[in-house]
């Protein structure tokens, strides 16, 4: 028999569900449509990456960097001014290893522009979000794509400015970063600039090199391994553009993008190797070199293994400023007997035109691996106060 | 004799006695637990990158729960509700609601094992439950799949667990009970194991980081999963917290005493499979508080259910909230809220069974 | 059949087949009587009390019980300390609906439950304080406050001194003459059951058993089958009244 239902009769009863019936209002109360960011009152048009304008408040309350590091925006802007968040503690570590650091010093000094909690992937989008939000600043900028932060900010409607994510190649976002970062401070010509004079590199190195004239190329092969860690073998397939520029032909062309592994990387035989150097302890030429593994291939037999150009100075990204250099520094080492020793020249000048800098001998030492590649040959070219009266006929 | 009867039969009603503490448990905690964890849960909405004060945080909240629009000229900027309704008030809620059918599912499974060393992840449901979340994670399943999978997996793993006990003809109160748990919980946590081998590398940094137990990435349809379980098999656990008492009598005498043991275990390890799973199905393992925060609600208001089950429940909504709380501002560094509520929950339950000197734990 | 209480016929368990413990006993207990089980340890005393209390499924046979039941069990652990009203309280699950709380009513007839038994002055004491008389008492009220027709109680003298045990021989007795509650219990000591019980069954291994009214089966011979060994029975006159009692002859 029952004698009270639910057991609510008493009011004691009813205080113990006070706790349910609130925690489940609140929850309910989520689910009210998020709250958006209203316009600016007053605004100026910037595309992004895809063309879509995009409203920026004026007056222009500065530029936070999201989910990456403000080299990009440096190098296409010259304005550390402007900036009101660069990234988290990690990303400044990574700022620090920058040629840009060195121009901007300031910006890796003041520590406001990297107060942001550590970013990791796995946590949800909102992870920063309440930090950028008390940044307040004009407009977030950055790359859009798949789970971006930029694509959660969006959502609410603030000023979100995507400059790459929808371009195939290291050029085109090159190309797409320089004319959207301008454009953002006003100075549409500055992106242009830097385009042209990427283009006018290639164009001297194609007049001097003539790589359409060649019958027989060096086959080249980019690739990451370590001797400590077997498993860490993996090859870049993103450069065929810039072995062609450089009078090489690509070793790994016609073979599976998946399973890179030692058995693989000697029947690719490259003529010459270059290696990536970074993530999975992967090593330099001096390890290379004397890995068993190796001891079969062309390369290692011709001591043709190099530690590719601004690995360490640039961490891979070379940007529009030294890419063609880099181009080049390759082609000098396929062909030495064509082109004239440039490289330190070129880059000491691309530094100075881009940034006004300029880069005393160590540091190029750094940007083009010295240390590192000391053991290959074909490397004296690029030694400070190389003399050469005129190129030599290479027997090799 | 016969007098004796006649007596007996016109006493008036006998007097209820009462000690003083009584009077003030009886109205006195279930207010403060009320009360705290509303407090707490505001409280908890100021912390943050973002500045945020409590009156803000009360009155934006207020809003937000009350039915009707929101007022056209709000004194809270579009910056603080966004702080507020996006990224802070799931993840408070998500860890409240956490520790509250936790500490609820613990309670009860500690009545109906007749044993206070039991918790769900000693039992194995919180492992088949993250089995089950891990394996919709590697199908690719979506968030409710997800909270399904792993509801299968937990209600599996519980009836493997009495299942192998039963085999072994052992009383359910047994250590047999206890072990049968610990085995089939590696037995799952094994299985885990399988799967993150399997998992391609897009999949194993957020199964691993999920395992841990966090609340980070909360959001309104994660907090719609665990609250709709959690609340609702809460709410019924609820009300049946008195007949908890009996069962944690024993079978023979919770059946002469005229109730379908069987149905009602078999219920419970339902309600408590499907709290726990939506659990672990949002925010990975959190164990030990489904172990310990019924032992101190026990200390604080006695064995009955009727008052242990809703202290136990608000205790543990306490419990993970603070320390959650903890990890979001003072650890800058994330560590996982299953980490720490295994680092605190060791030494506490250690403490606990040192000043009790097994008081309270077993009258053997 | 209306005045059967429990009735059994045929019943046997094997718990291995093949292993009959017990097998074809049959007895009736009528409504309001005291019935005595008696047997060695090991004849399947608590095995035909499982079967009773519906805890087990005899193997053989069926048996038909009418009216509620109540146990009043020869131990009492307890995992959690639960406090004695709270015990007593347990009894009224019957009456409490299965979302439902106690009422106040249910408090207050398991405190006249506890009241009755004198033990109302422990209402708010930990059961595990109690000592093994007085819990037994503690069960006693619970029994009654849910409001049960039969009681089967496992030897419930066993664990107790004189005192207590005359206690409880008393309490048998006047719950089935006053409040008509059907009494069954298994005892180790025939002279408890010659004293109280209306009817009694002798478990005598296998398939031999005796049942009948209690006098008649507590027979000299009776006895000294299930015991192996010499129990004389006894008349004497005490301050006017006649008393009987069954009393082991030590060799």
């Amino acid at each position: 028999m029952i004698r009270n239902s639910f057991g609510l009769v008493h009011p004691r009863e009813a205080l113990w569900l006070v706790p349910f019936v609130c925690l489940g209002i609140i929850a309910l109360g989520l689910f009210r449509p998020q709250p958006k960011f209203p316009a600016p009152a007053q605004s100026r048009i910037v595309r992004d990456e895809t063309g879509k304008p995009v409203q920026i408040a004026v007056p222009f309350r500065g530029v936070a960097v999201v989910g990456s590091t403000p080299d990009g925006y440096l190098m296409d802007t010259h304005a550390p001014e402007f900036l009101v968040h660069a990234g988290d503690p990690d990303g400044r570590k990574r700022f620090a290893g920058l040629m840009e650091s060195l121009v901007y010093p300031e910006v890796l000094k003041k520590d406001s522009l990297w107060d942001a909690g550590l970013f990791k992937y796995a946590h949800g989008p909102y992870a920063e979000f309440e930090t950028l939000l008390a940044y307040d600043p004009g407009v977030f900028l950055g790359y859009d794509g798949g789970f971006s932060l930029l694509t959660q900010l969006r959502n609410f409607d603030l000023p979100v400015l995507a400059d790459w994510g929808h371009q195939k190649t290291n050029e085109q976002v090159g190309f797409s970063v320089a004319r959207v970062d301008s454009a953002l401070i006003g100075h549409p010509e500055l992106g242009e600039a830097r385009i042209a004079s990427y283009r006018r590199v290639f164009a001297d190195l194609e007049k001097e090199l003539q790589p359409s004239l060649m019958d027989s190329r060096p086959s080249v092969l980019t690739m990451a391994a370590s001797s400590r860690d077997r498993t860490g073998v993996s090859v870049a397939r993103w450069r065929q553009d810039d072995y062609f520029r450089a009078g090489m032909d690509d070793a790994s062309q016609g073979w599976a993008i998946r399973g890179d592994d030692a058995e693989r990387i000697l029947a690719m035989d490259p003529d010459i190797v270059i290696l990536m150097g970074t993530g999975n302890g992967a090593e330099g030429p001096r390890e290379f070199l004397q890995d068993p593994r190796w001891f079969g291939l062309k390369a290692t037999e011709s001591r043709r293994v190099y530690k590719d150009y601004g690995v360490d100075a640039l961490k891979g990204n070379a940007g529009l400023t030294f890419s063609p250099v880099e181009v080049r520094w390759m082609a000098e080492i396929a062909h030495p007997d064509r082109l004239q020793p440039r490289v330190r020249q070129l880059s000491r000048e691309r530094m100075y035109e881009e940034f006004g800098y300029l880069l005393n001998e160590d540091q190029i030492d750094y940007l083009l691996q010295i240390k590192e590649n000391s053991d290959s040959i074909g490397v004296r070219r690029f030694i400070r106060n190389y003399q050469s009266t005129s190129y030599q006929r290479s027997s090799k | 004799m016969t007098e004796m009867t006649i007596v007996a039969k016109t006493l008036p009603v006998t007097p209820i006695p009462m000690k003083l503490s009584d009077k003030w448990f009886g109205w006195a905690i279930p207010l403060l637990l009320d009360v705290g964890v509303l407090v707490a849960v505001l409280a908890s909405l100021c912390i943050g990158a973002y500045p945020m004060s409590f009156g803000q945080a009360a009155r934006i909240v207020m809003h937000l729960a009350w039915p009707g629009p929101l007022p056209a000229n709000p004194p809270w900027s579009v910056k603080e509700i966004t702080v507020v309704q996006v990224i802070r008030l799931p993840r408070v809620l998500l860890a409240t609601l956490a520790g509250l059918g936790l500490g609820i599912s613990g309670t009860a499974l500690q009545a109906m094992m007749r044993n206070p060393l039991v918790g769900p992840d000693i039992v194995g449901v919180s492992s088949g439950a993250a089995f089950g979340g891990v394996l919709a994670m590697l199908w690719d399943f979506s968030p409710a799949g997800i909270i399904g999978l792993a509801f299968c997996g937990g209600m599996l793993a519980m009836a493997c667990t009495f299942s192998l006990a039963k085999l072994s003809e052992a009383d359910t109160d047994s250590m047999i009970q206890i072990l049968a748990g610990v085995f089939i919980g590696a037995f799952f946590l094994a299985l885990i194991d399988l799967i993150k081998h399997l998992a391609n590398d897009a999949q194993l940094p957020t199964m691993a980081y999920w395992l841990l137990g966090t609340f980070v990435g909360a959001d309104a349809k994660k907090v719609a999963m665990i609250a709709v379980p959690t609340l609702c098999a809460g709410a019924v656990l609820m009300t049946m917290r008195w007949r908890l008492n009996l069962l944690s009598l024993g079978d023979i005498d919770a059946k002469t005493l005229g109730m379908n043991v069987a149905m009602l275990r078999w219920l419970i390890i339902g309600l408590v499979s499907l709290i726990v799973a939506s659990q672990v199905a949002v925010s990975g393992l959190v164990g030990w508080v489904g172990l310990v925060v019924p032992h101190i609600a026990r200390m604080l208001v006695g064995p009955d259910h009727r008052r242990l089950l809703p202290t136990a429940g608000l205790l543990g909504a306490l419990f993970v909230l603070s320390l959650d709380d903890l990890t979001r501002a003072l650890l800058k560094a994330e560590i996982p809220v299953g980490v720490l509520t295994a680092l605190v929950g060791t030494p506490v339950i250690c403490f606990l069974l040192w000043k009790s000197q097994g008081k309270g734990w077993g009258c053997e | 059949m209306s005045n059967i209480a429990i009735e059994f016929d045929d019943l046997g368990h094997a718990y291995k087949p093949g292993h009959w413990v017990f097998q074809k006993y049959q007895a009736e207990v009528p409504h309001g009587s005291i019935f005595a089980l008696l047997g060695p340890n090991g004849a399947g005393k608590t095995t035909l009390l499982k079967a009773l209390l519906g805890a087990l499924k005899p193997t053989a046979g069926k048996i038909a019980i009418e009216g509620r039941t109540a146990l009043v069990p020869q131990l009492f652990q307890v995992t959690f300390d639960y406090s004695v009203l709270d015990m007593v309280l347990m009894g009224r699950a019957r009456q409490v609906g299965l979302f439902s709380q106690p009422s106040a009513q249910d408090e207050e007839a398991a405190m006249d439950s506890l009241n009755r038994f004198g033990m109302a002055d422990f209402a708010r004491h930990p059961f595990h304080e109690l000592s093994g008389g007085e819990r037994q008492l503690v069960i006693f009220a619970r029994a009654l406050v849910s409001e049960a027709e039969i009681l089967i109680l496992d030897e419930p003298t066993s664990a107790l001194d004189l005192r207590n045990q005359i206690k409880v021989l008393d309490w048998i007795t006047r719950l089935s003459h006053e409040d008509g509650l059907t009494v069954l219990f298994t005892t180790h000591h025939p002279h408890h059951a010659l004293a109280v019980a209306d009817n009694a069954l002798l478990m005598l291994g296998g398939t031999k058993y005796a049942s009948g009214p209690a006098h008649d089966v507590l027979s000299e011979e009776n006895l000294h089958t299930l015991y192996g060994v010499e129990i004389k029975h006894l008349s004497f006159e005490h301050k006017g009244e006649q008393h009987e009692t069954l009393i082991p002859v030590l060799p």
